[in-house]
């Protein structure tokens, strides 16, 4: 193909959306709408699923020993929970710890280790604290360590990060449902544009046809009008969702930056966007592309 | 000069046809023959004339040569090449050596002469400068040089005919067809338009003409060829529009 062709193809593709400019921005609108929609679906599950992998690192199981259960057994026990996947790292806490972290959590003062200097009301309750980096698997390590020999009890502590990844995935597939819908009427709506197109241009389709005008040379005006009014349709709503995630980035850190122990914390607009805009980019001059191939293969007899 | 004539003639009787149709058939839906076995050989220079009533199978033949159609039985060969043999790809190198005239002009109503034109070259991807020198030559060629600027629905209907002349021309087409060139022409454009289509024949473009214009065929003495109900009913090297069988 010679470069006048594409500048050819490209004037004929623009003045083509300049002429149909109603259609043309009805597509345009319904993709902005339904990449705006992807894009705080994205926003939602990138930064749900970056406060879960923060939150994980706090989420841990506490694991009793049977009394008197020998040194060889709670080693024992501890190999066997670090052989498991999911498990981060495996912390011994001993009685004067358990004893001192009571203490932490329950704001008491130095006559609370004075009370208890001599005997430890803790002596047997030495334990593991086992951290996890998936917090999906919790309940399944759970009932394992449950069932090792010497364990006495496991304690599942409050899970935040696992009402969070659920609420995640439950964000996901409502979005994905409601993004495939407007993803098929905006390729409807291009190939409405595309077909207009080629009813206002059938007289010049012939000519060029009559002429010796290849398949392609036909074909690319309007494949570079689809592509391009998916484009649009992509960088409208980057424009659009840029400054917003910004301001709610910016809120988030300077409102909720102390929720769940300084935890709940957005990823940088940067990084969001390097991921986003090649997606939305990609899903755009797609539905372009696509709506206007099959378009094209509908309406336009080869030769 | 006559004895060259002789063997020029000669030379051409062995050149082979540059179009030629081989027990042709084509129907449109299930046995209903548009045109139905027909056979006929265009030597390259001639000047050719298809006559024959409304739905006799003229608009099919030329349909047939452009390659728009394909026939449901026989042969057609045009320079040479079998054209239901030709890939698909190959069709638009076909169509750029054959230029082609309709009753209706079937110009760009949006754009001006020159543009029409030009459209021809630009379609084919023929440079700037091409098309800067090739455009106002076949525009003075039939006779627009002043009306490069002038949109269609500014023109008479022979000026009009004649841009489309000249958009078929300006690829430099071995062969010219004309689908009824005149038939919406009064008979002072009808001439024109024939006569012009008479001088590009001379310059050495083959042409086949479609028409109704008894008077002109009459007047012309070409070779005429005669469809009735899809059957090639006459072939008379020079002739009139009604021809003894
Ligand atoms: N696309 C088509 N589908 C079905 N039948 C067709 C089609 N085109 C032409 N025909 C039929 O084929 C026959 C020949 O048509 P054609 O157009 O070749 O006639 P013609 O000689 O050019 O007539 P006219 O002088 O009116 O232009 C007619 O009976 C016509 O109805
Ligand atoms: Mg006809």
């Amino acid at each position: 193909m010679k470069l006048r062709t594409l500048v050819y193809s490209g004037k004929q593709g623009v003045k083509s959306i300049y002429r149909n400019r109603l259609f043309s921005l009805a597509a345009i609108g319904t993709i902005t709408a339904s990449l705006i929609l992807f894009g705080f679906f994205f926003f939602i599950t990138e930064n749900l699923s970056h406060i879960v992998d923060r939150l994980q690192t706090e989420v841990a199981v506490s694991v009793f020993f049977e009394p008197g259960a020998s040194d060889e057994v709670v080693a024992n026990i501890k190999t066997q929970i670090e052989s498991r996947a999911e498990v981060a790292e495996v912390v011994y806490i001993s009685p004067e710890e358990a004893l001192e972290i009571y203490k932490e959590n329950n704001n008491q003062g130095e006559e609370f280790s004075e009370t208890f200097k001599d005997v430890n009301p803790l002596e047997e309750y030495d334990s593991y604290t086992v951290y996890l980096n998936d917090v999906d698997m919790q309940e399944s390590l759970v009932s394992y360590i449950e069932r090792l020999e010497g364990v006495r009890t496991v304690k599942n502590n409050e899970n935040v990060a696992k009402n969070f990844s659920v609420f995640n995935s439950a964000v996901g597939y409502v979005c994905t449902a409601i993004i495939v819908l407007l993803i098929g009427i905006a390729t409807f709506l291009i190939s409405n544009t595309i077909s207009t197109g080629i009813s206002v241009r059938a007289g010049e389709i012939e000519i060029m046809k009559n002429i010796g005008a290849t398949d392609f040379f036909i074909r690319a005006p309007f494949l570079v009008e689809g592509i391009l009014i998916g484009f649009l349709g992509a960088l409208v709503p980057i424009g659009i969702l840029y400054p917003i995630y910004g301001r709610i980035e910016g809120f988030v850190a300077e409102k909720l930056g102390n929720t769940l122990g300084g935890k709940l914390e957005f990823l940088p607009v940067g990084e969001v966007f390097g991921k986003m805009v090649p997606i939305m980019l990609a899903i755009g001059v797609g539905i372009g592309a696509i709506g206007t191939m099959v378009t094209l293969r509908k309406k336009i007899r080869r030769y | 000069m006559s004895e060259y004539n002789d063997i020029l003639n000669q030379f051409r009787e062995e050149e082979p046809p540059i179009i030629e149709l081989e027990g042709v058939s084509k129907a449109y839906q299930k046995d209903v023959d548009a045109i139905k076995d027909v056979s006929f050989s265009i030597k390259k220079g001639e000047f050719v004339f298809i006559v024959g009533k409304s739905g006799s199978g003229k608009s099919t033949l030329i349909k047939l040569l452009l390659r728009a159609i394909s026939p449901t039985k026989g042969k057609i060969y045009v320079n040479g090449r079998e054209l239901s043999r030709m890939h698909r790809t190959s069709i638009p190198k076909l169509r750029r050596k054959i230029g082609v005239v309709f009753q209706d002009f079937k110009l760009l109503n949006d754009r001006n002469v020159f543009e029409n034109v030009a459209f021809a070259q630009r379609v084919i991807e023929k440079s700037a400068r091409e098309i800067n020198r090739n455009v106002p030559a076949v525009l003075s060629v039939v006779g627009l040089s002043d009306k490069y600027n002038s949109l269609p629905n500014e023109l008479s209907g022979g000026e009009k005919q004649r841009v489309a002349v000249a958009r078929a021309l300006v690829n430099n087409p071995m062969i010219l067809l004309a689908d009824e060139p005149t038939g919406n022409l009064d008979p002072k454009n009808s001439w024109e338009i024939m006569t012009l289509l008479g001088e590009i024949n001379k310059r050495g473009t083959t042409v086949i003409v479609v028409t109704h214009n008894e008077e002109i065929v009459n007047v012309m003495q070409k070779r005429v060829i005669k469809m009735e109900n899809g059957h090639l009913v006459s072939d008379v090297r020079k002739g009139g529009y009604e021809n003894e069988t």
